[in-house]
């Protein structure tokens, strides 16, 4: 998960909006002297990335983050309003994940370059897949392994936990994605443990449990 | 693939603000058309699409109750309309100072012939009480955690009964797609895209407006100007809710280097309250303006295709500006009225081009 965000700051960004621009189309503001304040220690930014990952990730795509370029100031606003609606920070966490998205971010960068998707992959990232070595489990199996394995973080109703971050699960198109919820399950996301031991047959009774879940 | 409900394999690309949830933009060089293809028209999610469930219910509530599949709706009549669906952020990332948000471009709009039934025959089927006055719109995306405030929509009844207002179940002629809000959606023409609700699982009349994060500080601008940067008291907010009147250049793109001789600017443009009356065009940056012709049934919420060829045979680098008036007398003003969430952004676009032979 450590890719650097570099990457995706593509040399062609300027021509994303108006190359020439020079008037109102211009995109590159003032630098705000906020974002020139002191910089962060190493034990500063490695807490802040592991923030990043255990409380924005859960939910946003980096790519969100990337190209929002805000100040200090603007992400101090954000971040109030996502640990209202959950992002349980540590205390004092908010103001340090404000200075290093400000940073890592910096408002003076030029913007992410938007890269380019297949309307034929668009559609499939979010079509049903064939349940595969996953199918005809037993909903009833699952029960019992959603009460044991992953309620503590999803909620005894699926609709995700507050404290703990786990996302909402029911009516999510990841239950008819059976690969891709497969691979979540035995390698782990953010907060969420790897469950590497978990049989195929296991699985797919999660699955069929998490269909029957009532939004 | 079961559910990806579009007719043939999809083919051109869509410009990628972020896959999961899909916030993905339409390419400006499709807006020289009256017709967005479905396969490149942009995608808006705030939580991502729902579990793809085709055969998804709606429950009406007014005097009675209704479930209807997708089917059901068959026994109402059948209409069409064309509009322009706009994301109410839709060019926020020209907002300076930037705001937060989904930094879209220019391409978080288009327009389809949307096929459905009248919201208003529905409505009347279930009975409208007479202390009526709202409706509330609900889809079937959730929230990721249970406190994050589900989207709700509400709009005026006599929005509602607008006959322009339908419940869309097909696209440009095709089953609405899954990433479009299939089976059925709401279609709410000149008003912005926060108000066509995908997935639609309820739509209840009330007596009051519908409250919650998205009707009480989401989707709200300044209720008169406000300096660019400037705090804003959520007492001083009004909902968003008609499109601005604007156009867009689809060609020539911004940046390219084209030789002398004639250059075609063409773009779409419209309005949410009213038809648009014309189109000008610039190819000094707005130092002299030609009428361009316009393509396309005019109307409010629809949008024309404008188009003008201008001779150069002098190289060297020009700009190409476009702006539009509507049926109302009003025009799209040279810089947008700068708001804390980035909605409405309605300047002239400008497109820079180096003629060289």
């Amino acid at each position: 998960l450590k890719v650097s965000v570099f990457a995706v700051f593509a040399v062609v960004s300027a021509n994303v909006v108006d190359a020439f621009a020079a008037g109102p189309d211009s995109t590159v503001p003032p630098v705000p002297t906020s974002s020139r304040a002191e910089s962060l220690s190493a034990e500063e930014q490695a807490r802040a990335e592991q923030m990043v990952i255990n409380n924005c990730r859960a939910c946003h795509a980096e790519r969100l983050l990337a190209q929002q370029r805000l100040t200090e100031a603007q992400w101090e606003g954000v971040i109030k309003k996502m640990q209202g609606w959950s992002a349980p920070l540590e205390e004092g966490g908010q103001r340090l994940l404000a200075r290093y998205l400000s940073r890592r971010y910096a408002p003076d960068a030029p913007p992410p370059a938007l890269t380019l998707i297949s309307a034929l992959d668009a559609a499939q990232a979010i079509a049903r897949l064939h349940d595969g070595r996953f199918g005809g489990g037993s909903a009833r199996e699952g029960r019992v392994l959603y009460q044991e394995l992953c309620q503590t973080c999803h909620g005894a109703d699926g609709k995700g936990d507050a404290e703990k971050l786990g996302v909402a699960l029911v009516e999510k198109p990841v239950i008819f994605r059976a690969d891709e919820l497969a691979e979540v399950v035995k390698k782990g996301r953010g907060r969420m443990p790897a469950f590497a031991d978990l049989t195929d047959k296991k699985i797919g009774a999660l699955i069929a449990y998490l269909r029957i879940l009532k939004d | 693939l079961p559910g990806t409900a579009s007719a043939g394999a999809p083919s051109g690309n869509l410009l990628v603000h972020t896959q999961q949830p899909q916030n993905l933009e339409t390419p400006l060089e499709y807006f020289d058309r009256l017709t967005t293809p479905t396969s490149v028209f942009f995608v808006r999610s705030h939580f991502g699409p729902p579990a793809l469930r085709p055969k998804r219910s709606l429950m009406i509530e007014g005097k009675s109750k209704l479930e209807l599949g997708a089917d059901d709706l068959l026994r109402f009549k059948t209409v069409k309309v064309t509009a322009v669906l706009e994301c109410a952020g839709n060019s926020r990332a020209l907002h300076l100072p930037r705001v937060p948000g989904v930094q879209w471009t220019h391409g978080a709009m288009g327009q389809a012939e949307w096929t459905g039934v009248r919201l208003a025959d529905v409505l009347q089927k279930v009975g409208v009480p007479e202390d009526a006055a709202f409706i509330q719109l609900q889809g079937a995306d959730l929230p990721p955690g249970p406190k994050v405030p589900r989207f709700l929509r509400g709009i005026p009844l006599a929005r509602a009964m607008d006959p322009s207002t339908i419940i869309a179940t097909k696209m440009n002629g095709e089953l609405l797609p899954h990433a479009h809000g299939g089976p059925m959606r709401l279609v709410v023409p000149g008003w912005t895209g926060n108000h066509w609700v995908k997935w639609l699982r309820s739509i209840r009349t009330q007596k009051d407006q519908v409250t919650g994060f998205y009707m009480e500080k989401g989707y709200r601008l300044p209720r008169s100007p406000i300096a660019p940067g400037a705090a804003l008291d959520p007492a001083d907010t009004v909902p968003v809710a008609t499109l601005a009147t604007r156009s867009v250049i689809a060609r020539p793109s911004d940046g390219s280097k084209i030789p002398p001789g004639s250059v075609e600017v063409a773009g779409v443009a419209f309005a949410g309250a009213s038809a648009i009356e014309r189109v000008e065009v610039s190819m000094d940056d707005g130092g002299t303006w030609t009428k361009a012709a316009l393509e396309g049934t005019p109307g409010p919420g629809r949008w024309q295709v404008f188009k003008h060829r201008f001779e150069i045979s002098t190289p060297g680098r020009y700009r190409a500006v476009a702006r539009a008036f509507d049926a109302n007398g009003g025009a799209q003003p040279e810089n947008a009225a700068w708001n804390p969430s980035g909605y409405l952004w309605d300047g002239w676009h400008r497109v820079g081009i180096e003629v060289s032979p």
